[in-house]
């Protein structure tokens, strides 16, 4: 799953880089699925080295946004933003800035 | 730059204040200490001094800050850099802090009580068992304790939708 990075410099692709990295392929790849409420979610250093990325989304016609009850509170502070809200962890290589994979994360499984 | 959506939440929640998880009480204390040394702690990996500066803008929006010891404990433990004069200040800006918020007493038994505590661990469930809807605002990276608390509509910013937006 060559992708996106950039070329090998030498130097060690630091996070604000593999966000963007990440967050282009995911633009890429759900370009024509119709998502909403994309969020940034998470970033660590994995085990192994690499940046994993975690970013959320909703479809376009559950987007987990009931009617506004004040408008006072922000869209996910409520249960219902998070019943059909999916998550995707991108591992972005961090020495070329390649995405090595994307797999599904799930932030409540086991709660 | 705060999004609209937080900022609402600081409008809320402007009297009762803001708790920081462990990782980002953690960059805050090393990035009040010096913004340059957040890119040399080992456990700030993931973070810039530029990341620093937008939990700084976040806090100084807010009257009180409040922890839990067994947060701070953490952030004591993790506090330590292979230099020592850097240690030392981190260690001195921790000290100043908790003499500063209001500490939030946390039961062992209540933390270990909450369901969460099997996936989140102990310093997470004790933020867990104290997290009101009508307290302070939680900060936090992981999106675990994120989704847990702000699901159960109790105010709560995933530090990652900060970042995306500086």
């Amino acid at each position: 799953m060559s992708e996106t990075g950039g070329n090998r410099t030498g130097d060690e692709v630091n996070v604000d880089r593999a966000i963007r990295v990440a967050r282009a392929y995911f633009d890429r790849v759900y370009a024509d699925e119709g998502v909403v409420n994309v969020m940034l979610e998470e970033v660590l250093e994995s085990d192994d080295g690499h940046w994993s990325v975690t970013i959320g989304f909703h479809r376009s016609d559950r987007d987990g946004t009931g009617p506004s009850e004040s408008g006072e509170r922000p869209p996910w502070i409520c249960p219902r933003f998070f019943e059909d809200r999916f998550y995707k962890r991108i591992t972005v290589d961090r020495s070329t800035g390649e995405v090595l994979g994307m797999s599904i994360r799930q932030p409540l499984a086991g709660l | 730059m705060i999004p609209s959506d937080v900022q609402r939440l600081v409008d809320r929640h402007r009297t009762a204040g803001l708790s920081l998880d462990t990782n980002v009480l953690l960059l805050y204390v090393v990035g009040m200490t010096d913004p340059e040394l957040v890119e040399r702690h080992k456990r700030l990996s993931s973070y810039s001094p530029d990341d620093y500066r937008t939990l700084g803008d976040l806090v100084s929006r807010f009257r009180t800050m409040h922890s839990t010891a067994h947060v701070w404990t953490e952030v004591n433990n993790l506090a330590s850099m292979s230099d020592r004069r850097a240690t030392a200040g981190v260690r001195t800006t921790i000290r100043s802090l908790v003499r500063d918020w209001t500490e939030i007493p946390v039961p062992g038994r209540d933390a270990v009580n909450r369901d969460v505590y099997l996936t989140l661990g102990f310093t997470d469930a004790g933020i867990d068992s104290v997290c009101r809807k009508d307290g302070p605002v939680v900060v936090t990276d992981d999106v675990r304790l994120f989704v847990t608390l702000a699901a159960s509509e109790r105010p709560a910013i995933n530090f990652s939708f900060l970042r995306e937006t500086q």
